[in-house]
């Protein structure tokens, strides 16, 4: 019964076979030799043992021999000669596919090993090069050694470029004709002339430079005017495509400001203006003091201090020619939206180049910080620029941590004057900038950057000066000297805090947090003056303080108040906290009830942004009222 | 009982020969499947290597792929479905072929372009290095 059924079954299967078998054979001739097939094998052959085609044709070379396969498969089947032929043919193509591609392989090796030679030849030059100027930059050190050969060097340079000495300074005449009738584009004869200018220079980088234009008589004077300007600008904008570096163009704004300003002023403003330019034609620059009649004599000395310290030596008339800067006294009403009556300095720092018609430009600045949201920069600095009627924009920059490097970086890239900084960023940026100033290497941490001319980043940090001017601000006569001064807490405002109070003068700052640790490395850190004081002593150590800090977060908004009895400061302690939101912490409430002078963060939040908004836009803005007032209205 | 068993070993086997069958009928009858993939195949070649200037570099060879693909679709309308295949895979492989030349010529001419400039700039620099 097994057997049987077994075998019943199978016998259809074999017949199936069978018919198959029957139907290949049926259309297929004779098997033979295929001419195509052996010339596809010994194409195959050959390219399958070249190594470059193996490494970058694979893919090609395995369909050729799955193509070759099938034609043997067909040919020993005995399929018909046109089959066979057919694939064959196909793997020939194939391969010779395979091949070509060996070929785009070999060539674009070649194009890349070329373009890899050509960036050696190029380096190899520049190295050439920056060994040549080395050498040259040592052979010039060299000969400035000897002052008289010097000397003798620029006496010949400058004769050779025809420059006259004269009361306005060196005058060099570029060219009699160096522009067509009416034109302002610069002809090719001038290259010589301005190549010369620009090794000068280089070679006398304390020379500032100022470039006039000048036109003939035909035409009217309006139009002589602007192409005497545009002739100018063509000039600037040929030295600066030739590497010569304009420093702190952006100053500019300024002096166009004074100059707006003092049109509106009432009776000297012509002679204020023009007194202003015929100072720059002096041939180049010096601090000195100049004003209208109607300054008092204490406008005036305050003017010569001011021209002295910059200058840091005696300066006016009988002065160095080369000074560092360029001092301005003028009365409050010849600038627009001020309240003040004082009188005021507007300081205008060097340009190394200048010209009279250059145009405004656009100053940026911003705060760097994660998040930025909270900050109130922006809202300050915008509101100077617009009270001053500046050209200019101060952006909040939310920068991730990791990201700070490339930011920082990107600030030259993006013609920034600088920017703030702001948590998380204090610390880390001390590591990124080229140059820390002493204050902010003191006190751990970064608050403003300035790029500088030459695009180095400068890093400072203004919250210790902010802080003591927010003293100022309340108690005039502070001293930092008078007394004991209490410090509660030990972060990054604690050290600010203290190593601007230690600075001034201050003969002892208790310091006291609640870990104790982070106190003791602050006394530490700092010595003498500094004392780390427990904690649990906070009532008694106000015993005789002549100053209470709060730089804590405790009392701010959402967080609990400090739990510090006054009972033990003196009455004419003063009371300060750093906090500003709110205005007015309970401890600067229960200061107050006693009678204690109070100052609240605002202070320090808007004096530390006043020196950074001077050295980005060239103006030490004023803290008025309004700014106060649209600060408060965003709490 | 055991039969089961016993079934399941001669539906496989028989299964088997139908498929041999089946296999056998289409090797060499025409009509049955259109060879749509080979066609897109084929056409996705022609116009890679037109893509890389074929026409221009190895204009023999595509201009062989395209008239092969035409001559496929030809027969594919025909319903000559096999002679249709064969067609479109020449046309594939005269494409792959024709774009492969175009860009080792386009290649070389870079490289050559490139080493060129090389010896102009080492001229070049000889010469202003020159006092």
């Amino acid at each position: 019964m097994k057997n049987r059924s077994l075998a019943s079954f199978r016998r259809p299967g074999v017949a199936a076979a069978l018919v198959a078998s029957m139907l290949l054979v049926a259309c297929a001739s004779a098997p033979q030799n295929n001419a195509a097939l052996d010339a596809a094998r010994s194409a195959y052959q050959q390219a399958s043992s070249d190594a470059n085609v193996v490494r970058s044709a694979t893919v090609e070379l395995s369909r050729a021999q799955e193509a070759l396969q099938k034609a043997d498969a067909t040919q020993s089947a005995g399929a018909d000669v046109s089959d066979v032929s057919f694939y064959a043919n196909l793997a020939n193509k194939r391969t010779q596919v395979a091949v070509q591609t060996g070929q785009v392989a070999l060539a674009e090796k070649a194009a890349a090993d070329a373009a890899a030679q050509r960036d050696k030849i190029v380096l190899e030059a520049r190295t050439r090069e920056v060994d040549s100027q080395r050498g040259q930059v040592q052979a010039a050190q060299a000969q400035a050694s000897s002052a008289d050969a010097r000397a003798k060097a620029l006496e010949a340079q400058l004769a050779e470029m025809n420059a006259k000495k004269t009361n306005r300074g060196l005058v060099l005449t570029l060219g009699d004709v160096l522009f067509d009738t009416g034109r302002a584009e610069l002809q090719s004869g001038a290259d010589r002339a301005l190549d010369q200018l620009v090794q000068f220079m280089g070679q006398n980088p304390e020379r500032t430079l100022k470039i006039e234009g000048y036109t003939d008589s035909v035409g009217s004077d309006s139009s002589n005017q602007v192409l005497s300007e545009r002739r100018a600008i063509a000039v600037k904008n040929a030295l600066i495509d030739r590497g010569v570096v304009t420093a702190k163009p952006r100053l500019w704004p300024a002096t166009i400001r004074l100059a707006a300003a003092s049109k509106t002023a009432a009776l000297k403003s012509s002679s204020l203006a023009r007194a202003d330019l015929s100072n720059v034609a002096q041939g180049g620059w010096r601090a000195e003091v100049r004003h209208p009649l109607s300054f008092g004599v204490k406008s005036r000395r305050l003017a010569k201090t001011e021209v002295d310290r910059i200058n840091g030596s005696s300066t006016g008339d009988g002065g160095s020619p080369q000074g560092k800067c360029f001092v301005w006294v003028c009365s409050a009403n010849m600038l627009p939206q001020t309240a003040s009556d004082q009188p005021r300095l507007v300081v205008y720092r060097r340009c190394d180049l200048e010209t009279m018609s250059a145009p405004s430009s656009f100053v940026l600045a911003g705060v760097m910080g994660w998040p930025i949201s909270h900050s109130r920069s922006p809202i300050i600095h915008n509101h100077w620029i617009a009270q001053y009627g500046l050209k200019g924009s101060y952006a909040p920059l939310p920068v991730a941590p990791d990201n700070l490097p490339d930011a920082l970086r990107g600030l030259r890239a993006l013609g920034f004057a600088g920017c703030n900084l702001t948590i998380p960023h204090k610390v880390a940026a001390m590591a990124l900038v080229d140059q820390v100033d002493a204050t902010a290497r003191r006190m751990g941490a970064l608050n403003t950057i300035v790029v500088q001319p030459d695009g180095s980043l400068h890093g400072f940090n203004n919250d210790g000066t902010g802080f003591i001017q927010s003293l100022l601000d309340e108690q005039p006569d502070w001293r930092a000297d008078t007394g004991p001064v209490v410090v509660l807490g030990a972060g990054g405002a604690a050290r600010a805090v203290v190593v601007s109070l230690a600075e001034r003068g201050a003969k002892e700052i208790r310091v006291l947090n609640r870990t104790a640790a982070k106190a003791q490395a602050l006394a530490d850190e700092f010595g003498a003056p500094v004392q780390a004081v427990p904690w649990e002593q906070r009532n008694e150590a106000l015993a005789d303080a002549a100053l209470l800090v709060n730089t804590t977060n405790q009392g701010m908004v959402g967080q609990p108040a400090l739990d510090l009895a006054l009972d033990a400061l003196p009455k004419h302690a003063l009371v300060c906290d750093v906090i500003y939101t709110p205005l007015e912490t309970p401890l600067l409430q229960a200061a107050k009830a006693r009678g204690h002078v109070t100052v609240n963060g605002l202070g320090m939040l808007l004096n530390q942004a006043r020196p950074a908004f001077n050295a980005w836009f060239g103006v030490m803005p004023e803290i008025t009222p309004a700014l106060r007032a649209a600060i408060v209205a965003t709490f | 009982m055991n039969h089961p068993k016993y079934f399941a070993a001669p539906r496989w086997v028989s299964a088997a020969s139908a498929a041999v069958l089946l296999a056998g009928l289409t090797a060499c009858a025409s009509p049955g499947v259109a060879p749509t993939d080979s066609m897109a195949a084929a056409n996705a070649a022609i116009a890679q290597a037109e893509s890389v200037g074929a026409m221009q570099n190895a204009p023999v060879e595509f201009l062989a792929a395209r008239d092969a693909y035409a001559k496929a679709e030809v027969a594919v309308r025909a319903e000559k479905f096999e002679e249709g295949r064969r067609f479109a895979e020449n046309a594939e492989v005269d494409a792959q072929l024709a774009g492969r030349k175009s860009r080792a010529i386009k290649a070389q001419a870079v490289a050559t372009e490139i080493t060129r400039s090389n010896d102009l700039l080492r001229q070049e620099l000889a010469r202003k290095t020159r006092p």
